[in-house]
């Protein structure tokens, strides 16, 4: 009876804790990014978070393997087994992708946020067509997005033209087939 | 075992909303994409329960390990949602997508014509409209005060936050010029 309930206090533990420290890196790495951002803003900025979060589960993996070394109770908070630091690993990383994707919307300015800003400024009056199309030009929305491809190695300017390098190739070729599969036009 | 029926789940909804879609003439993609995620999102608690029986544990257990899947499974579905808004609506895959058409690549101009801000706010303008999130009336537009602008004045929070510059800040000032961009 006893031993039963060891194993079960034990195997309660290994479960809940995944969900706890799962959160407890996300945090931690959401906060580190906050910091670094405010300190210091990276040049390539999906790289850099990618690299936080993975940087901090990687160390919650070292504390979880040479902690329990030097104090042996501290074992009792961390799970039991490999599926369970797979199990926090894949919690981490579905966090991860998408936060990364919230970013590049946040980063990039959507027109479709702009436009909502935009009307929501001109208060109760609204506004008109023309004066919306002249705060969105192509200076505005395409350029910078332009630039963007060529900071991140996805295409090069040969000549005052602009082609694709390897990385753009296959990111291209991921959504035209998806497009293809789904049935859908080329969207923007 | 544990950590499969989140990805299953995801598979689930990748298929459902692709069928779904196909199956509705691809006029409905928000829909499907709605309908696949719940799809998937019911699959994940019914394949802790009755696939992966064999897990030790009682019930405290697995209610941790159902949590923990359904926030993955959320997640990665969350993740799917925005691969496919950014295959529709996202300026870098379009532009990608034109280069990657074109054999000997194409200049700033170029790419203009085939793809530019016009087309950008008429097709984005066409969305808010058709969603309700913008009213076009005697030709003038008005906001309504929808989820999606909450959500727009959250991000712009963020981003001050995180101290990034809002590249297209609208000051109160009449001023046409672009000094008024940050």
């Amino acid at each position: 009876m006893l031993q039963e309930v060891h194993y079960s206090a034990s195997v309660n533990r290994g479960k809940m804790t995944i969900i706890c420290w799962g959160v407890i890196i996300t945090l931690i790495s959401l906060v580190v990014h906050v910091v670094i951002w405010r300190a210091y803003l990276p040049k390539r900025h999906t790289k850099a978070i990618f690299s936080i979060f993975i940087s901090t589960l990687l160390l919650f993996y070292l504390l979880a393997l040479l902690l329990p070394v030097f104090l042996p109770s501290i074992a009792y908070y961390f799970p039991k087994g490999i599926l369970g630091y797979m199990h926090i690993g894949l919690f981490v990383m579905a966090f991860t992708v998408a936060y990364i994707i919230t970013y590049s919307a946040i980063e990039a300015d959507s027109p479709s946020m702009v436009i909502l800003l935009t009307i929501a400024s001109a208060g109760p009056k609204g506004l008109d067509r023309r004066s919306l199309e002249s705060y969105m030009s192509d200076e505005v929305l395409l350029s910078p997005r332009v630039m963007d491809l060529l900071r991140d190695n996805m295409a090069h300017q040969v000549g005052g033209k602009y082609m694709l390098l390897p990385k753009g190739k296959f990111m291209a070729e991921i959504f035209i087939t998806f497009g293809k599969i789904l049935g859908v036009s080329k969207g923007g | 075992m544990q950590i499969i029926s989140p990805l299953l789940g995801l598979a689930i909804n990748i298929l459902s909303q692709l069928l779904i879609f196909r199956l509705t003439g691809g006029k409905r993609l928000l829909r499907s994409i709605y309908f696949g995620f719940v799809i998937g999102l019911v699959f994940v608690p019914v394949a802790d329960k009755h696939f992966f029986f064999l897990i030790e544990g009682n019930e405290y257990d697995r209610m941790g390990l159902l949590v923990t899947n359904i926030c993955i499974y959320a997640f990665l579905g969350y993740g799917y949602f925005h691969f496919i808004n950014l295959g529709q609506t996202g300026r870098r895959i379009r532009i990608l997508i034109e280069l990657h058409q074109s054999a000997n690549g194409l200049s700033m101009n170029d790419i203009s014509e085939k793809y530019n801000a016009q087309d950008m706010v008429k097709r984005r303008l066409g969305r808010l409209i058709q969603n309700k999130q913008v009213i076009y009336e005697n030709e003038r537009y008005y906001i309504k005060k929808s989820l999606m602008f909450y959500i727009t004045q959250a991000l712009v929070l963020v981003k001050n936050m995180l101290g990034l510059r809002n590249k297209m800040q609208i000051s109160n000032s009449k001023s046409s010029t672009s000094d008024q961009w940050r």
